[in-house]
């Protein structure tokens, strides 16, 4: 009877358990939502860490259904992430670099992703110019071409634009280089951003502050101090803790003066 | 409780003066042009804040900002002089203010673009970037052989010399830096010279016209290459590179970043493996070598002055079996150059730019050839200043100095007939000097909105040069007017005078004469561009050259100026890079072109009267490492003298030939087919490799120098081009 009695009781408690466990588990809407709030706030502070978080949520969310194009795009920019930390960190980059390339060729030919993903996929063959740029003579001609598509299948694709700048700020001017047109190019993502209205809300909509930081840059080059400042400080009233404007471009254009400068 | 009543007044008198004090002004406005065009994307901000706005696609912006009393309101648009004004926020709500930017003194509005040119940026011409030299099928990455694709250039030969509109090669002048260099070739031959000396690795910039140029360039009748090297290095790297006929190392070194840096490049070739390959090692008794050492210092000694140093040194052996009518031996030939240039520029008072140059150059050539022992020297020493004052935004006054001295010599011995060069036979001696110098000036005016006509530009100009020595000087004015109808398409024409003084050999004493005049040619050009985008172009140009003073045979005084020609031509050129990955470029070129010049006694088809010349340029990625290009070339045969006879001279023991009419003849058409297969990819994560493997003539299409003969003449054979059968050339080229 007391056997009885507390098999009943168990099963009762299993049940419960089980039930409250599927009320409080988290949909892949709702897990999408939380890595993508994740990836901003690792974004901000640069945080490998919390980056390595939010890549376990869009790897979980993509492992259990692999037609979720939206995880895999998201999978993709964090590791599009961790290539730019891996530009520093050689064992990081090596781990991430062929997937990283793999999962945004994916996307790239996914239906309803052509611009978003062409835009990734040249984004993290930048990144590989950008750990060794002696690549850049394979890569820079592919980078150039995706772009054009991703603008020419969406015109108003800011984070297109946004990379379209990087590379033209940092090429050589003896190879097609341009500060003038990278700083165009920043601009024109900018206004793309401040004109945005809607987004969807399970992809992450990253780029603005990368454009206010790299407008800053670009102005910083141009000998135009008093822009990059004002950006800069943009930058930090949208996001207090943007930590590349806040701890690195902002303290070392005050301090170029004195000829000392922070890395990061 | 009344206490209570008064704390709870206090905090909520408190916390309005706080809302108060935290409510924001708003600040909005326009902002144009002097023309009163609103200009978007403008960064409209208060200085040390963040607080501003990016102006719309209508010129407008708003924003708001918490602070009060003075600010420093500024605008920014590159290109465009900074705005910035004072403004007082205290007791506002909000301000209204319209922006009138104006163009910065050191930018055109429109840059002013004659015709006939190209150019490796926007702003110069039709774009032919350093990417489109270093991949073009074929080219060895060689400037000048890859400039041989665009019209204009005739296909009189496969040497890199550039033919240009029916002129002689002498007639187009390279300049690097500002500097004249005579001699930027490496292996030249009677056959003219195989590549340049001009390391693809230092160029920045590039600018060829084909006619009716600036009053910048003087003392040239038919083209200009005018070449920029790079500046201070922005990053360190080094590349090696190896193929079967060279090898090459080159390194970039910053050594205080955007200050000071340092480039080097050297280049050993060696041919012996690439005609063990291919065959055709049996024509060399000694297979053609040469090296090249090339660097650059740059120092920039403030934001605006800039020191560049250049130097190239360059020598060349070859030696090559020849069966010639009458002797069978060697051409040996040997080649040293040295090149050096300190160039200096600067910006002045905000307006005026100056550039100057000083440059030495040495060259001397050796040939060999039976009795023909030659050695020529040529020294040059240049100064040039150049300035461009901007007086507006849309107007440029451009004007400067040059001032050349050269010493050629000639020393040796040439055979007395042409027909007869056994090392046995007279001979004259020659050890002729011929030094002179040059003066030049000119000014030109650029306006970009020309009697205030929107979207019309000009450039008119004038240059004078003098040369002392030959109590001689000329004047040329030059105009070039261009209407643009829209951002796509625009109509361009120029006309111009040119004079050029002809080959120093001609000035001789001893075979020349030292009172020759200058040679004249004017050019018309009428010219229309159709960008489509960014990399598609389309531009057809129709031209004519009439040539005066042209250096005439004499029998009394060897050489006179009763010479005289034209050139008449249409050239068109299609360029174009797609999105599925194929780019390229298609060129046609037509020219009827006839001269009275030098034996040629009559108006006749001269030697570069190429009449069609076709190239086809297309590259595509295959896949995401591995590309595939080719080069087709079409051009009309070249015209020749075919000999119909001979007659025996006795006291020589041979036979001299007896020609037909001058130019009569031509050799077959010349067809030619390169492919390149290129493989990118990066090898132990380091270094950034490129395979190639390039076929040049790779359907081993049949293409002809000239002909040699028998002792009588009576049978011929043909001498084949440098690239008459099919040579394939591997290599790989690795970048850290």
């Amino acid at each position: 009877m007391k056997n009885s009695i507390s098999t009943k009781l168990f099963v009762f408690f299993f049940l419960l358990g089980s039930l409250l466990q599927i009320s409080f588990a988290l949909t892949p809407n709702e897990q999408m939502k939380e890595g993508i709030a994740l990836a901003k706030k690792a974004y901000v502070s640069y945080d490998k860490e919390t980056f390595q978080k939010a890549h376990d949520i869009f790897g979980k969310i993509y492992a259990a259904d692999s037609t979720n194009f939206p995880a895999l795009y998201n999978l993709t920019y964090v590791e599009y992430r961790f290539l730019e930390i891996g530009s520093r960190d050689k064992a990081l980059f090596d781990k991430y670099v062929n997937q990283a390339v793999e999962h945004a060729e994916k996307i790239s030919s996914a239906k309803g992703f052509g611009s978003e993903g062409k835009t990734l996929l040249a984004s993290i063959l930048m990144m590989k110019i950008t750990y060794n740029w002696a690549e850049a003579m394979t890569l820079s001609p592919r980078i150039n071409a995706l772009l054009g598509e991703a603008e020419a299948i969406n015109p108003n694709n800011p984070r297109a634009y946004l990379i379209h700048g990087i590379m033209k700020l940092n090429t050589p001017a003896a190879f097609g280089g341009s500060v003038k047109e990278g700083l165009e190019n920043f601009s024109k993502t900018i206004s793309l951003f401040e004109k945005e209205v809607e987004n969807s809300s399970s992809l992450i909509n990253w780029g603005y502050l990368d454009a206010l930081a790299w407008t800053g840059i670009a102005n910083e080059k141009l000998e135009m101090s008093d822009a990059a400042i004002f950006v800069y400080k943009k930058a930090l009233s949208i996001e207090p803790e943007y930590s590349w404007v806040k701890y690195v471009l902002l303290p070392n254009l005050e301090k170029s003066k004195n000829g000392t400068k922070n890395t990061f | 409780m009344k206490q209570m009543k008064s704390k709870i007044f206090i905090s909520v008198l408190l916390l309005l003066g706080n809302l108060f004090s935290q409510s924001k002004i708003k600040i909005e406005g326009n902002i144009f042009d002097e023309d009163k065009k609103p200009l978007p994307m403008v960064m409209v901000f208060i200085s040390n804040s963040g607080d501003g706005a990016m102006s719309d696609d209508q010129g407008k912006f708003s924003f708001s900002t918490k602070l009060k009393d003075k600010i420093i309101l500024n605008a920014n648009l590159i290109g465009y002089e900074k705005f910035n004004k004072e403004l007082d926020l205290q007791d506002q709500k909000k301000i209204t203010i319209d922006i009138e930017l104006k163009e910065s003194a050191l930018k055109m509005k429109e840059s002013v673009v004659s015709a006939s040119s190209f150019g490796s940026e926007k702003g110069k011409g039709l774009v032919l970037s350093r990417i489109d030299v270093l991949t073009t099928p074929g080219g060895a990455a060689d400037l000048f052989q890859s400039l041989k694709t665009i019209p204009g250039i005739t296909q009189v030969s496969e040497s890199a010399e550039l033919y240009v509109r029916g002129g002689d090669p002498i007639e187009t002048i390279t300049m690097i830096d500002q500097a004249l260099i005579y001699h930027p070739f490496s292996y030249e031959s009677t056959y003219g010279s195989l590549f340049s000396n001009l390391k693809n690795e230092f160029i920045k910039g590039m600018y060829f016209s084909s006619g009716g140029f600036s009053a910048k360039y003087g003392n040239v009748l038919s083209g200009v290459l005018d070449i920029e090297t790079k500046g201070v290095p922005t990053y360190m790297h080094s590349s090696f590179g190896i193929s079967l006929a060279n090898t090459n190392f080159s390194a970039e070194l910053p050594i205080i970043e955007d200050k000071l840096g340092f480039s080097f490049n050297y280049d050993q070739s060696f041919t012996k493996p690439i005609f063990w390959l291919n065959g055709g090692l049996e024509k060399f008794t000694a297979a053609p070598t040469s090296k090249n050492i090339t660097g650059s210092v740059n120092y920039a000694y403030s934001k605006t002055g800039k020191l560049k140093l250049f130097g190239i040194y360059a020598r060349d052996i070859q030696g090559v079996s020849v069966e010639q009518t009458e002797y069978e031996g060697t051409f040996d030939g040997n080649t040293q150059s040295k090149f050096i240039n300190l160039q200096h520029s600067n910006i002045l008072f905000s307006k005026l730019v100056m550039k100057n140059s000083f440059s030495v150059s040495n060259y001397s050539n050796q040939w060999k050839l039976g009795v023909l022992d030659l050695i020529k020297t040529d020294k040059v020493y240049s100064f040039r200043n150049d300035f461009e004052y901007f007086i507006s935004s849309r107007s440029r006054l451009l004007s400067g100095v040059e001032y050349e001295k050269r010493k050629v010599n000639y020393l040796g011995q040439i055979p007395n007939n042409d027909y007869n060069i056994r090392p046995e036979v007279q001979r004259k001696v020659i050890d002729a000097d011929i030094l002179g110098s040059r003066i030049g000036g000119y000014m030109e005016l650029e306006s970009a909105n020309t009697f205030g006509i929107e979207n019309f530009a000009s450039a008119v100009g004038i240059r004078y040069d003098n040369i002392p020595s030959l109590k001689l000087d000329w004047i040329n004015p030059r105009v070039n007017l261009s209407y643009k109808f829209n951002e796509h398409s625009t109509l361009k024409t120029a006309w111009g005078i040119f004079n050029q003084l002809p080959d120093p050999r001609l000035f001789s004493s001893v075979d020349g004469n030292p009172n020759l005049k200058s040679m004249k040619a004017i050019h018309y050009v009428l010219s229309y561009d159709y960008i489509f985008d960014e990399d598609n172009s389309f531009r057809i140009e129709l031209y004519h050259k009439d040539y005066k003073n042209l250096p005439l045979e004499n029998s009394l005084i060897n050489y006179d100026n009763g010479g005289k020609g034209f050139a008449d031509g249409v050239d068109v050129i299609l360029k174009s890079t797609l999105t599925n990955g194929w780019s390229g470029w298609i060129s046609y070129g037509f020219i009827n072109t006839k001269r009275k010049w030098m034996d040629f006694e009559q108006l006749t088809s001269s030697s570069f009267d190429i009449t069609h010349n076709f190239s086809l340029i297309a590259k595509y990625f295959i896949a995401a490492n591995w590309q595939v290009g080719i080069n087709f070339k079409y051009a009309t045969g070249r015209p020749y003298t075919p000999v119909i006879g001979s007659d025996y001279r006795l006291t020589e023991n041979v036979y001299e030939p007896v020609y037909g009419v001058k130019n009569s003849s031509r050799f077959q058409n010349y067809k030619r087919l390169d492919l390149r297969i290129t493989y990118f990819t990066t090898l132990f994560d380091r270094f950034s490799t490129v395979f190639y493997l390039e076929g040049l003539n790779i359907l081993d299409l049949k293409n002809i120098f000239g002909y040699y003969y028998s002792p009588d003449y009576s049978e011929r054979k043909e001498i084949s081009s440098y690239f008459g059968r099919r040579t394939v050339v591997v290599g790989a080229s690795f970048s850290f």
